[in-house]
């Protein structure tokens, strides 16, 4: 599934936990999958360049499988990261 | 201490059988022996072995994350979650190796290719029995598992 939301915290002055809207990008993902399939059927009439739509598919792919991903990372000293991709 | 326990200890006390076949009717009675100086937990009424083998460790029947914690002695902590679908998909990597840089790997042996032969069962098998449990002198502490 595609994630739909991030979940960012920074914790430098004050915690502060900011929630990102990434399924406004969905149009954006679909727009992306329509350029891969176009530009590989043209790839393929042509028989040049093939793979470079592949490896933009399988880009997409990755983003498609993000969901769910955590990443919290603190530090003793310096600033915590934490992302959360629902 | 329990009786069949204590029967194959006094087989090898008196000679009747060696020490490998001790341990094997050891095994087969699921128990093993017990870990050095901790003593037998059912001695203590413990429902289950004091320490926890990471082999014991049950997996879920199907695991959806990769979680990696790593807990240091100076206060570091991390906790990354990766879903397993997209291990599957990072495996076929290959497809966005450039040439050159593949050619290197293969000449140091590595080859990727192989990984990506893995079918997304049998990785999800591997990946299901996959435990890595670290504790280190200085109190560092690495898990990496399934969930």
């Amino acid at each position: 599934m595609i994630p739909a939301i991030a979940v960012l915290r920074f914790e430098s002055a004050r915690r502060v936990w900011l929630p990102v809207p990434l399924f406004l990008l969905w149009p954006f993902y679909l727009l992306a999958w329509l350029c891969v399939g176009v530009t590989a059927l043209v790839a393929w009439i042509v028989r040049r360049g093939v793979h470079r739509p592949a490896r933009l598919a399988f880009l997409l792919a990755m983003l498609w499988q993000l969901s769910g991903t955590l990443i919290d990372v603190q530090p003793r000293e310096g600033s915590a990261v934490y992302i959360r991709l629902i | 201490m329990n009786k069949e326990r204590q029967q194959i200890l006094d087989m090898l006390e008196n000679g009747k059988i060696t020490a490998e076949e001790a341990g094997q009717l050891l095994d087969r009675i699921g128990e093993g022996a017990p870990p050095p100086g901790g003593g037998d937990a059912r001695e203590s009424g413990a429902p289950g072995p004091v320490v926890e083998r990471a082999a014991d460790r049950e997996a879920p029947a199907s695991p959806k994350y990769l979680r990696v914690l790593v807990d240091s002695s100076d206060g570091d902590r991390v906790n990354i979650r990766v879903p397993l679908a997209l291990v599957r998909t990072g495996i076929r990597l290959g497809a966005m190796m450039p040439e050159h840089a593949r050619e290197k790997l293969e000449d140091r042996g590595i080859d990727l290719s192989q990984l990506s032969g893995l079918e997304g069962e049998e990785l999800l098998q591997a990946l299901r029995e996959l435990t890595v449990d670290v504790d280190s002198s200085d109190g560092d502490t690495v898990r990496i598992f399934c969930e």
